[in-house]
């Protein structure tokens, strides 16, 4: 098995023209690995968003190569790049989206149901990660019935549900007060974090760093530092 | 996706009554206005429809329809029936004509004098009383809502008896009795349509002595009902249509009046509604949900997915709309039965209405599909 799950090498992305350019990012070059939670992190408009974006094939870039799981990014249709997503790729967006018109297990089945799979299949599974997320009580319930933190582990268990071997989190504690901050943080790290996983989490939350195996910082576009041990 | 996007669309259960009312509004309009056009379009032909048996329509080339005819002499009856190819060949004479009621009320009746002998052009419809009987002296067979409304005898406390067998009406100035109630398919006009033989009909109308309205005709079995048509038109002074030719020229002339410009605005009214109203919520529900086809896209759904969706989504409810609004047609339909209301709904108003609903719905779906594939999941990040 790879280790290396994301590799970025040379990646460079710009917004705007001319007076209005801005280069949210100059040469990145990265390495995620497996079995790591790595936290990015920066000041806002450090371009750790594009740079996830990227990552997640939701943005292309101006240059440079995206490897995922050894695949490059760049060599693949847009249809085969879509369907390598949905089996390895998990996303949790800052802003969670669930998915209010549907139930708390139809949320988490979603991938699956966009995938293919049968309804029945796909919510056996979505029923067991609410098990492992303590909510299997709550499975039949809008995830508008939630709390914060509940709809952040229901958006956690999406990202997961197709076994994705590489998980990213946008700001996974913004909107969470301390003591939901750090249960997200702790279920990461024990629950979702394995040896065939890479969890990546942008993030600009201090109290988030005790749970790293790695920190990278950047700023201004660029990777400024890189902390590599844990804490 | 199917559940996904049924999901989507019932959850918010406000829009979606929104998007069903406008398709409902639309389905009851366009039907209903088209129910009650098609219905004053089949009374206007109601003499071809009660008189089945012929298949050629012999008449001046100046009528155009039973309402306003034009005499031809006698003698073209006998010149029909020479014709190879005739099976038969009977007189039919319609004229308006004034009447007294038992009341002394005035009103105008369209008067059928039928062939004495044959008696075809008879109501077939008789609640009472025989056709025969129209050989008594003055006899005659009244339709029976006229019978019931304006020739019924009214009474000083504003009651009214129905025309009744044995009762008696003067027919321009001449006495007529009545022998016979029939049912009628009703005609675009209210007037009482009266039944009689061709020699009382003379007798009533004094100017008819010479002249015929109609000729009604059969053709031989394997007979070319066209070509025999040509070869009457070939005399002069004499018009012969089928059935059918006959029925679309009495529509023509019904047309000239403008009725169809009136309820098809109505129909585009409908359009107009229906549209507005299921489009624009359509659309706005969309554009709530527009994230999450964000997300769609974001979690692997392709544009066909999402196109899938969007369609599905419109097409439920427009075949919801369209079955709640054709039954609520329906259920007016039968409610005004009996009445003087028209409703005519065949089968094929049902696949007109179903194809402008459906283009209500490809209009209102594309309105939302172009917003959506435009919809980048680029939008979810950092928000």
């Amino acid at each position: 098995m790879q280790q290396i799950a994301v590799r970025c090498r040379g990646i460079k992305k710009h917004y705007g023209e001319k007076e209005n350019r801005v280069d949210a990012l100059k040469e990145i070059d990265l390495d995620i690995e497996r079995g790591k939670l790595t936290l990015l992190v920066g000041p806002s408009g450090s371009g750790k968003t594009t740079l996830l974006s990227i990552i997640t094939t939701i943005l292309t870039p101006d240059a440079g190569k995206l490897y995922l799981l050894g695949t490059n990014m760049g060599k693949i249709p847009d249809t085969e790049r879509a369907e390598f997503c949905r089996k390895y790729l998990g996303i949790v967006f800052q802003s969670l989206f669930l998915i209010p018109t549907l139930t708390v297990v139809e949320n988490i089945a979603l991938p699956l149901i966009i995938a293919g799979e049968s309804t029945n299949y796909s919510e056996n599974k979505a029923m067991q990660l609410l098990e492992q997320m303590h909510l299997s009580d709550r499975s039949h319930s809008s995830p508008l019935s939630l709390s914060k933190g509940q709809q952040q582990r229901i958006a956690i268990a999406r990202a997961m549900v197709n076994d994705s071997q590489i998980l990213v989190c946008d700001e996974p504690t913004s909107a969470l007060d301390e003591h939901s901050g750090l249960e997200i943080m702790a279920l990461l790290r024990e629950k979702v974090l394995d040896s065939s996983r890479a969890v990546l989490v942008v993030t600009h939350d201090q109290r988030t760093f005790p749970f790293a195996d790695r920190i990278i910082y950047m700023n201004d576009g660029k990777i400024v530092l890189e902390s590599k041990e844990k804490g | 996706m199917i559940s996904l996007a049924l999901k989507m669309l019932i959850g918010n259960k406000a829009s979606f009554i929104g998007v069903l009312f406008g398709i409902f509004l639309a389905t009851l309009l366009i039907s209903q206005q088209s129910a009650i056009f098609l219905g004053l379009i089949a009374r206007s032909y109601r003499t071809i429809t009660d008189i089945p048996l012929p298949s050629i329509w012999v008449m001046d080339p100046a009528t155009e329809s039973d309402d306003i005819v034009r005499g031809m002499p006698d003698g073209n009856l006998d010149s029909i029936r020479s014709i190879p190819g005739i099976a038969w060949a009977v007189p039919l004479n319609v004229v308006h004509i004034p009447l007294i009621t038992q009341s002394g009320n005035y009103q105008i009746a369209q008067l059928y004098g039928i062939d004495d002998a044959s008696l075809i052009g008879a109501p077939l419809d008789m609640l009472e009383g025989q056709i025969r009987d129209l050989h008594r002296e003055g006899g005659i067979i009244v339709d029976i809502y006229s019978a019931n409304g304006v020739l019924a005898t009214k009474h000083s406390d504003g009651t009214k008896t129905p025309l009744q067998m044995g009762d008696e009406l003067e027919i321009n100035n001449h006495r007529a009795v009545v022998v016979g109630l029939c049912k009628i398919t009703k005609g675009f006009y209210p007037q009482p349509i009266i039944f009689t033989g061709c020699s009382a009909f003379r007798r009533f109308n004094s100017f008819s002595i010479n002249y015929l309205g109609f000729v009604i005709a059969k053709t031989a079995p394997d007979v070319d009902t066209q070509k025999v048509c040509d070869e009457i038109n070939a005399y002069p002074g004499m018009k012969a249509l089928t059935r059918e030719q006959f029925k679309w020229l009495i529509v023509k002339t019904f047309l000239k009046t403008g009725i169809l410009i009136n309820f098809g605005l109505s129909v585009l009214l409908g359009f107009i509604v229906g549209f507005s109203i299921a489009g624009q919520i359509f659309y706005i529900m969309t554009l709530e949900n527009i994230m999450y086809y964000a997300l769609i896209k974001a979690l692997g759904g392709t544009k066909n997915m999402i196109l899938q969706m969007i369609v599905i989504q419109a097409l439920i409810v427009g075949i919801i709309g369209f079955c709640l609004g054709i039954g609520a047609t329906l259920l007016w339909g039968l409610a005004i039965r009996g009445t003087t209301l028209a409703f005519l709904f065949p089968w094929q108003l049902l696949l007109f209405t179903g194809c402008i609903v459906l283009l209500i719905c490809i209009l209102t779906a594309w309105l939302s599909i172009r917003r959506v594939l435009r919809t980048d999941p680029k939008a979810l990040m950092g928000t």
